[in-house]
């Protein structure tokens, strides 16, 4: 079976300390795609985490605007600085825009109903994914998202880059309590039995494929996915087909 | 595309190209949830990816000194095709009997295997002095965890025993983690230290850089299976852009030499 993959878990851009070189534009990642089978990528642009999100939510619409592999990602802020332009869902639909996510550690704010409630408020009615990249240090940790699901039960939640070590501990009960978690496959691909052990206590609508690009390899996740000890539905589940329905469930109108 | 990526993709391994995971380890850890620690669901996991021999240290023998190097001798006699041991050393409970115990299961144990991030002594210590003596005078094989910032394990404390040990063969776990110019130096200058990638294969760029100053050699295919996955790190090999020649010697060649140096032993 020839697995085609749609990544979630991609930035693109020139990394302010790219001591390993890492740094990709838009056209080399859309031009290392198709060898490896990967037909579409969710992205957002590193200037939204490391400039400013204003700056980097611009740049990354005009990247994904003619390339029709690519969707994105926005990143935004608490609404009552004004700094990040607000487009309606119709613009977002129209502009490819399928996800927020959100870097409170970086950006010195706070996650949570004060400063954000009516706004992931109405994310949560429209099935509208949050990412968040726990790892990085730079977002959320799971204290803050074990209480933003609290409050947002029904929030659809894209957990990327959940950990180094395994993270079972700290995800799994959020997947047993709040049926919109999902996670990001690389590093459950990374951890050894992360994946069929994950698939066979919550089925393998729970995880989204992921290679944490350009800072680790698409050949790792995807060797690792194509060879786990799971059904071929459950693969291609994993491999594109949760993402898209996730994506087709967005409430845009 | 290189050859070795669509059979490894197609079938999980490649028929003339067995794996030699050189940092592995057993049963539960405190730290995180591992589902497959037990030593026949690892071996059933090693043969998906043509895994043909893991060397490892047991949780237990490295956290819990009760226990100790007990239960690899027993997993090894059980196993002796799939699991070769390490004589994990605390240097905190450094018994008298330890040298005769690693001499006397000559069956089992392949080397030891140092931990000073976590109990907390530095290489250089005198606690350690006899295990290195006996080391050197027989070519003994030493994996030691190995981390850039540490004190304990870090670049300084790796290069005093380099200095002074030239026969032992010291395998740097990790690769001095984060310091990879330094990693890059000491085996420029070390004949007898190696490299083993677990964690460096995580970070994409670095193995990279390491083969383009050192070439392929040096380096080892570790994981700290059942931490880690094969498939996965495997990968991380085909994504650094190495030739089938280079990914035959870290995957197989390299550690086979240094386990075996007569060429047989399997
Ligand atoms: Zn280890």
């Amino acid at each position: 079976m020839e697995l085609k993959f749609f990544d979630v878990n991609i930035w693109i851009g020139k990394f302010m300390n790219d001591e390993r070189e890492i740094s990709v534009s838009a056209e080399q990642l859309i031009s290392k795609m198709p060898c490896l089978n990967i037909e579409k990528a969710i992205v957002y642009h590193i200037s939204q985490r490391d400039v400013h999100p204003q700056i980097g939510n611009e740049k990354l619409l005009k990247e994904i605007s003619n390339r029709a592999q690519l969707y994105g990602i926005l990143t935004i802020l608490p609404p009552q600085t004004n700094e990040v332009k607000i487009y309606s869902f119709k613009q977002l639909k129209e502009k490819k825009i399928v996800g927020f996510n959100l870097f409170p550690k970086k950006h010195n704010f706070i996650l949570d109903e004060i400063s954000l409630g009516d706004f992931l408020s109405e994310l949560e009615q429209r099935k509208f994914p949050v990412f968040f990249d726990i790892m990085s240090g730079l977002s959320v940790d799971y204290r803050d998202i074990y209480s933003i699901l609290k409050n947002f039960p029904k929030l659809t939640c894209i957990l990327c880059n959940p950990g180094i070590w395994n993270t079972d501990r700290y995800t799994w009960p959020l997947l047993e309590k709040f049926p919109n978690v999902y996670l990001e496959s690389s590093l459950l691909s990374l951890y050894e039995g992360g994946i069929e052990e994950t698939v066979k206590r919550f089925g393998s609508e729970r995880i989204v494929f992921g290679s944490g690009f350009p800072e680790r390899y698409f050949e790792s996740s995807i060797l690792q996915i194509v060879n786990s000890e799971i059904e071929n539905k459950d693969k291609e589940k994993i491999a594109y087909k949760n993402i898209e329905k996730i994506i087709k469930e967005i409430e845009y109108e | 595309m290189n050859k070795y990526w669509n059979e490894f993709l197609k079938k999980g391994k490649i028929k003339n190209l067995p794996v030699i995971d050189i940092h592995c380890h057993m049963g539960f850890f405190y730290g995180s949830h591992m589902p497959y620690t037990e030593p026949e669901k690892m071996a059933e996991r090693m043969e998906i990816s043509g895994v043909k021999l893991c060397v490892f240290a047991h949780h237990y023998s490295l956290f819990d000194p009760e226990i100790g190097n007990k239960i690899v001798i027993e997993v090894v006699r059980r196993f002796p095709d799939k699991f070769k041991g390490y004589f994990s050393i605390n240097p905190n409970y450094n018994l008298k009997d330890n040298i005769e115990n690693f001499e006397k299961y000559n069956d089992v144990f392949v080397g030891f295997k140092l931990l000073p991030d976590y109990h907390k002594v530095p290489l250089s210590d005198r606690r350690y002095k006899n295990i290195f003596d006996f080391a050197d005078e027989k070519g003994i094989i030493i994996l030691s965890h190995t981390w850039g910032g540490s004190i304990y394990n870090g670049p300084i404390e790796v290069e005093k025993i380099l200095k002074k040990y030239k026969k032992i063969k010291l395998i740097l776990g990790h690769s001095l983690h984060s310091a990879w110019d330094k990693t890059i130096e000491i085996i420029k200058n070390y004949e007898n230290a190696y490299l083993e990638l677990c964690a460096v294969m995580d970070e994409r760029g670095v193995l990279e850089k390491i083969v383009s100053e050192i070439g392929s050699d040096k380096i080892l295919f570790g994981t700290d299976f059942p931490w880690f996955n094969h498939h996965y790190y495997i990968g991380s090999l085909f994504g650094a852009g190495l030739s089938e020649n280079e990914i035959r010697k870290i995957l197989y060649l390299n550690s086979f030499k240094l386990l075996f140096p007569t060429g047989k032993g399997e």
